[in-house]
């Protein structure tokens, strides 16, 4: 069974730019995806309509086999609760301390605030920020900024994380690590879809890779096909 | 995926969420004190305007009520007519339908209830004899004008008071006060709505980019909404207790002066304590109307900033 699946997906935004034409794929459980094109290809669009920030022109996206386009309302906020996002830009509260911007998941969730210090200081040991965790979060560098993102996605614990650009700001030996990280998250189960044009990261790690070129889906690479490469 | 867990409910969670919003609350009145200061002045001015009418209505209510014996009808025979013919003279009216009720006042309960009025009393004390007629007062039911001209044509009666004409005026006047206090309230509680929801608004559009992470991590609207209705109903609170503080100030202010007019026309009038419900629901009017105010702002903006299909 699918986890995340993109069934004849255009998206036309309201100017006139055609950012997905036709995409079909599918994403299982415990599979990490690599979504790769270039700039303005639709690997953000991609990305925002599995997260339910913006809705297909046609077609459907489903969920654990739920279309998306019957998600409304109070829902639509349920929804995202179960995927973890890092953003390109870090989208964190910068008048907040780390350790709030990593617990603010966890907070909208309703989870025991026991479980989340636990959770949140798990996170920011795995990203190596566990000391910053009181350090307010606009005296971070963009690097720290953007691990601080990855900890808050990966501390939600979500079914499925979408990630645009996690490691461009990260040295090559942190991106790594980061990567390692996200594979484990593979391992527990959840499904790892990161929008990213770092050719070389891509190539590194060997897994799926959907090359997308003007919104429409040029080839899907399979772990082994790279690996034979 | 993020669950409260079996051992947290959903109570406890609901709960901690409540809190953590009132606490972020009170540090968003403070993070722009100047703002808050002037909403919660604004709010408290409008809040107070219409009190202070309604606070004078009451007194005048009150001072209305103290002549309400004006409606009655008084019959001052001429001085030779004597208390035994007076009582015989209101037998038949007794028996009028027009009549609620007759009573007949002795030169001696008259002149008693003069050494009990204030000033009057040294005045009375020098006169050696009692100058007082008996007096007959009917409290009318009813259309009382033809009653009057029935009383006004006896032979015996010297003079007919009756003060109908004033206080229909009076109670006009309080009718036309009690309808102009529910205008203000209307117009004022407006005022006040519109204050906390500029406030709300200027917090909101500080706070824009924190909305819309709230919003990406998957917080609904009312989690989104929740810490400015607390910051709404909080300033409603505030500016309720500033206007109760604003108006015992001037009532301590004005009060002396008001006593000494009255007190100088002779009158044992004393101003009528405001009725024990109209502190916790002043206050709690306040805080609906902060409330109302900073769910206006905070939905215009969740709804200006929504995706039209989301």
């Amino acid at each position: 069974m699918a986890l995340l699946r993109f069934d004849g997906v255009s998206k036309k935004y309201p100017g006139g730019h055609q950012a997905l034409d036709d995409l079909s794929f599918s994403v299982e459980a415990g599979e990490m995806v690599f979504i790769t094109g270039h700039s303005g290809a639709g690997k953000s669009t991609l990305l925002k309509l599995a997260h339910l920030s913006e809705r297909p022109t046609q077609g459907a996206v489903w969920f654990q086999e739920k279309n998306l386009n019957s998600v409304r309302g109070g829902k639509v906020a349920l929804h995202r609760r179960a995927l973890g996002v890092v953003h390109q830009d870090h989208c964190l509260l910068l008048d907040q301390s780390v350790f709030d911007n990593v617990a603010l998941p966890l907070l909208i969730a309703g989870i025991d605030p026991r479980l989340i210090k636990q959770r949140v200081h798990q996170a920011l040991q795995r990203l190596g920020l566990d000391s910053r965790a009181q350090t307010l979060s606009a005296d971070l560098s963009t690097g720290e900024q953007q691990r601080v993102g990855i900890a808050r996605a990966i501390a939600a614990q979500p079914i499925l994380l979408l990630a645009d650009e996690p490691t461009g700001n990260l040295d090559p030996s942190l991106a790594a690590d980061i990567m390692q990280m996200l594979v484990g998250l593979t391992e527990q189960g959840a499904a790892v879809v990161i929008a990213s044009h770092d050719l070389a990261l891509v190539k590194r790690m060997k897994k799926r890779v959907l090359v997308i070129d003007k919104g429409r889906l040029m080839d899907d690479i399979s772990p082994e096909e790279l690996a034979d490469e | 995926m993020n669950k409260p867990t079996a051992s947290y409910s959903a109570f406890a969670a609901w709960r901690a969420q409540h809190a953590a919003a009132l606490m972020s609350s009170v540090a968003r009145l403070f993070r722009r004190p100047f703002s808050s200061l002037l909403s919660l002045s604004v709010m408290a001015i409008a809040l107070s305007l219409p009190l202070a009418l309604g606070w004078s209505l009451l007194q005048l209510q009150q001072l209305s009520g103290s002549v309400q014996s004006s409606r009655a009808i008084n019959v001052f025979f001429q001085p030779e007519v004597t208390v035994d013919q007076a009582k015989a003279l209101a037998g038949p009216l007794r028996a009028d339908p027009s009549a609620a009720s007759v009573r007949i006042r002795t030169p001696e309960e008259g002149l008693k209830d003069f050494q009990n009025s204030g000033e009057l009393a040294k005045a009375v004390s020098m006169i050696g004899k009692n100058p007082l007629p008996v007096v007959m007062i009917i409290e009318p039911k009813g259309d009382e004008r033809a009653l009057l001209e029935r009383l006004k044509a006896m032979p015996q009666a010297e003079f007919v008071q009756h003060d109908a004409v004033w206080q229909q005026r009076l109670n006009a006047w309080l009718g036309f006060g009690g309808r102009l206090l529910g205008l203000l309230a209307l117009v004022f509680a407006l005022g006040a709505v519109l204050a906390v929801a500029n406030n709300v608004r200027l917090d909101i559009a500080a706070r824009e980019q924190e909305i819309a992470v709230l919003q990406q991590l998957g917080a609904t609207d009312g989690y989104v909404r929740r810490p400015f209705l607390y910051v709404g109903g909080l300033l409603g609170l505030l500016s309720g207790l500033l206007a109760v503080a604003l108006l015992l100030l001037a009532a301590h202010y004005i009060q002396p002066s008001i006593l000494a007019l009255i007190s100088s026309y002779g009158s044992a009038f004393r101003f009528a304590p405001a009725p024990v419900w109209i502190l916790p629901a002043l206050m709690l009017g306040a805080v609906m109307l902060g409330i109302i105010g900073a769910w206006l702002a905070a939905g215009h903006h969740l709804r200006a900033t929504r995706p039209v299909d989301l």
